[in-house]
């Protein structure tokens, strides 16, 4: 039997990596956990769709491909066209599809137990890594520089669709009597900002949370003690820690990727035409 | 004899503070399903329409317990 370790924090999984990184780069870009997971789902959401339509797409549509269509077909009817106006989606439709594919396959990635980490456990002899779920998008800065991304682009369209002047004005509604705008204005204003901490803070806490349930279940599952109650609560903590997986993996990883780029399209359409 | 109760009070906080910012969102998660579950039971054609709304709904609801979480565990690590 394996003994865990007596000093288990569930915390340590999401933040100790950013001390010992793979490889030391100058400036703070090291290689990291983090790291490593982006480009493993960027590998997933690029080859897994290449793999696909690498022999063009067929008339008569099998079923991976009927699979990628619907998943297009979403992010076309479902994400785009929700906040999008016509003339944006030539430009802002690929990147809310991409951001839609990407965080999904970041999120699903990161619920596959993979030996990436750097603690290693000793089985009869060998020094195997450990096998540990951990997500990019369980990342603030991952998610805080999509979301930053999507924010920027949201002001710079509306500020090219609108001109510098209107788009500003467009923040308050239009024919607000002046008095209302010494309330109106910096709420207005602060919204804008709560938008970034809203659209990075919400992906990041649903998957760290979502990992963190999942690593107290299933810790409550190894727990090694002398007293007879644990063994009760063993079979309980495994069972949750199974259903609770299976909830995330399969509708927690595509809803928040769905949300994020729904999101993403509502923002930078609404600032495109602010109107509506 | 001195007992240091540190841990036991940020034990506590971390599950008081997401417990009570579970109470809101959990009525309002209810109240989009339920309402959701209304609209289609009256216009079964807009299912699809509503059900998009719904999902953007609930995430947007079920975010504000995760912002209670990231408090509590900001509130717990400072001490």
């Amino acid at each position: 039997m394996i003994a865990l370790v007596s000093e288990f924090n569930p915390v340590d999984e999401f933040t100790n990596f950013v001390n010992n990184p793979y490889v030391n780069l100058p400036l703070g870009l090291d290689i990291n956990k983090a790291v490593v997971y982006l480009w493993l789902s960027a590998l997933l959401a690029v080859g897994g769709t290449l793999l696909v339509v690498r022999r063009g797409l067929a008339l008569r549509p099998d079923g991976k491909q009927t699979a990628l269509e619907s998943v297009y077909e979403v992010a076309e009817q479902q994400i785009a066209r929700q906040g999008l106006p016509e003339e944006g989606m030539r430009i802002w439709f690929p990147y809310v599809a991409t951001a839609f594919v990407f965080v999904w396959a970041m999120n699903v990635v990161g619920f596959l137990p993979l030996p990436v980490s750097d603690e290693h456990i000793d089985l009869w002899g060998l020094d195997i890594p450990q096998f540990q779920i951990y997500a990019a998008t369980a990342n603030l800065s991952v998610t805080l520089t999509l979301t930053l991304v999507t924010i920027i682009a949201s002001h710079v369209e509306g500020i090219r669709y609108n001109g510098v002047i209107p788009y500003f004005r467009s923040w308050v509604p239009a024919g607000t009597p002046k008095p209302m705008l010494v309330i109106l204005v910096p709420v207005e204003v602060l919204s804008q900002f709560v938008r970034v901490i809203s659209l990075s803070v919400r992906l990041f806490a649903n998957l760290l949370a979502g990992h963190l349930v999942i690593a107290v279940f299933l810790g409550l599952a190894g727990l090694v003690t002398g007293s007879a109650i644990f063994y009760l609560i063993q079979p309980f903590g495994l069972a949750m820690g199974i259903a609770i997986y299976t909830l995330e993996i399969t509708l927690i990883a595509a809803l928040q990727a769905f949300i994020f780029a729904t999101l993403s399209a509502i923002y930078i359409g609404g600032a495109i035409h602010p109107d509506h | 004899m001195a007992v240091d109760n540190t841990n036991a009070a940020k034990a506590l906080e971390l599950g008081l503070a997401t417990g009570f910012g579970a109470i809101g969102p959990g009525v309002g998660v209810g109240f989009i399903f339920g309402k959701t579950i209304e609209a289609v039971g009256r216009q079964p054609e807009l299912r699809g329409e509503l059900q998009g709304l719904m999902w953007l709904g609930f995430a947007l609801t079920e975010a504000i317990v995760f912002y209670a979480l990231a408090m509590a565990f900001v509130a717990y690590s400072i001490v």
